[in-house]
């Protein structure tokens, strides 16, 4: 990367891995080895503020090589980064310390969560563009995995309250479609997560909606067994029994068998 | 256009040779198939990832055994199809020709973001892939469901499009004929169904309304031994009673 107009470094962590250098003649993908990837989705990502010191990277990228040579790797890997990135991009303080010049770095983790932080929830969700850092295999180390599942797991509830609360401001704003409509993405968002689910289906009757509130707990229901091989806890089911009880105000014109 | 591909009502997929003639092209397989169809459908607006087509087809296998059948898929499709596959600047990612295909449901999203209504409701001839699935390929399954059910929704809205231009020229018959379509593309919406109750009422079918009602309650029971809500009752009670007040006719 590099050029006379600093560009801006774009990188997009929800969903595939994306890395963009942007300048005033458009965007240009940038392609970076996996490894180098989860290095930059880490300091992009992590700490909230401040720098990150050099031990703090070694333990979760290096954990169990001599630390002799797990420096040397991190040293070859953040000069690798800094060329990838363009000059001042990434830089260091002191021996101990790098960081990302947050005014050339454009992430949209960051952006999804001050999106959501200032209660700008349909932004915050048109940034997330699916799971943190989806389809990324990095083998062989474990601590970034396990980071990237943490991250993957904090993100997709966040979206998914996000999602949540658009709901329900749709229903307090009188709009029931918009309010159905976003109580689905909820629980698509986070699809194993009962008590979204539940919610979501909850707000479903509320709104009038017994045959997507069915149909949203079939969905459920089914995947539940499917990737976990169990079922829906009671509360679920006896949500969903209430939805198969005839109402009060049972139609008595209408024969039950006469059309199936 | 050599390759016309047809997904909305059922796969289909045809050659376009010399002349006119067309020849029906079968793949080898279904997640050979799945492989061109999440290729064709993804694939026309960016490169797909391997990654990303090991995890809709293989995520049960480990990464290298799923990379190694990934690369056999692949070869077996280019077989078949050959010049639709592309390579891209990346090794790690697979495209599609967009000259090489014409697929209905680019076409179907095409006409309905430029409002083009009848043209997207002629092109929508049924549910996006109805009947195809592959076996043991869940993240694909679901990728599937989730296109069915967007695209489904975007003729819903289409209908009601064409059901209000209706209204609006008098076409009292062809309005209420796009309201009744809107609820079958809509099987599980009751608010949907609310709006088309209401809106046949209103264009003095009541008929109709009832008759929209009792197969979307009766198709509800069969498939759930559900029950429509309180609001959809008491709404057919009020079309069947006439207090409803109608304003359009």
């Amino acid at each position: 990367m590099g050029g006379r107009e600093a560009p801006i470094v774009e990188i997009r962590l929800l969903g595939n891995a994306e890395l963009h250098e942007v300048t005033g003649a458009g965007r240009k993908p940038v392609s970076v080895p996996a490894k180098l990837m989860a290095l930059l989705a880490y300091l992009a990502v992590e700490p909230t503020t401040g720098t990150h010191r050099r031990e703090s990277l070694l333990g979760v990228f290096w954990p169990d090589s001599d630390p002799d040579r797990a420096r040397a790797s991190l040293r070859t890997s953040l000069s690798r980064l800094r060329e990838t990135l363009g000059p001042g991009v990434l830089r260091t303080r002191g021996n101990d310390e790098v960081e990302l010049d947050r005014g050339r770095v454009w992430c949209d983790v960051r952006g999804f969560t001050a999106a959501c932080a200032r209660a700008d929830h349909a932004e915050g969700l048109a940034l997330y563009r699916g799971p943190f850092l989806q389809d990324f295999t990095l083998s062989g180390v474990p601590t970034v995995a396990w980071w990237i599942e943490s991250q993957r797991t904090r993100l997709q509830a966040a979206a998914c309250e996000a999602a949540w609360r658009l709901a329900v401001a749709a229903r307090e704003a009188g709009d029931p479609r918009e309010a159905a409509r976003r109580a689905r993405q909820s629980i698509h968002l986070a699809p194993l997560h009962e008590p979204c689910a539940r919610r979501a289906i909850e707000l479903l009757r509320e709104l009038g909606d017994w045959a997507g509130a069915l149909r949203a707990h079939q969905r459920f229901e089914r995947r539940l067994r499917t990737e976990l091989g169990t079922g829906a806890s009671p509360a679920t089911r006896r949500l969903a029994e209430s939805l198969r009880r005839p109402p009060a105000r049972r139609d008595s014109r209408t024969d039950p068998g006469a059309s199936a | 256009m050599p390759l016309k591909l047809s997904t909305l009502g059922g796969l289909d997929l045809h050659q376009l040779s010399d002349g006119d003639r067309v020849e029906r092209v079968e793949l080898p397989g279904p997640k050979i198939s799945g492989l061109f169809l999440y290729l064709a459908i993804e694939g026309q607006r960016a490169p797909v990832r391997r990654s990303t087509l090991c995890r809709l087809f293989w995520s049960d296998a480990d990464a290298a055994s799923s990379r190694n059948s990934l690369r056999s898929a692949l070869c077996s499709l280019r077989r078949a199809l050959p010049h639709v596959v592309s390579a891209t600047g990346s090794p790690e990612e697979i495209g599609i020709r967009p000259d090489g295909l014409w697929c209905d449901a680019h076409a179907f999203d095409r006409a309905a973001s430029n409002g083009r209504w009848r043209e997207a409701m002629d092109l929508y001839r049924g549910a996006f892939l109805r009947g195809f699935h592959v076996a043991e390929a869940l993240d694909f399954e679901q990728w599937l469901d989730r296109k069915r059910e967007r695209l489904a929704k975007e003729a819903c809205s289409a209908a009601w499009h064409l059901a209000e231009d209706a209204v609006r020229s008098g076409e009292t018959v062809e309005a209420a004929l796009w309201a009744r379509q809107s609820v079958k593309l809509a099987p599980y919406d009751e608010l949907n169904l609310r709006r088309a109750l209401e809106f046949l009422d209103e264009l003095g079918d009541r008929a109709g309304a009832i008759h929209v009602f009792e197969q979307f309650r009766d198709r509800l029971r069969a498939e759930f031994d559900g029950s429509t809500s309180p609001r959809t009752l008491e709404l057919v009670e009020e079309i069947r009673s006439g207090q409803l007040v109608s304003t359009r006719h």
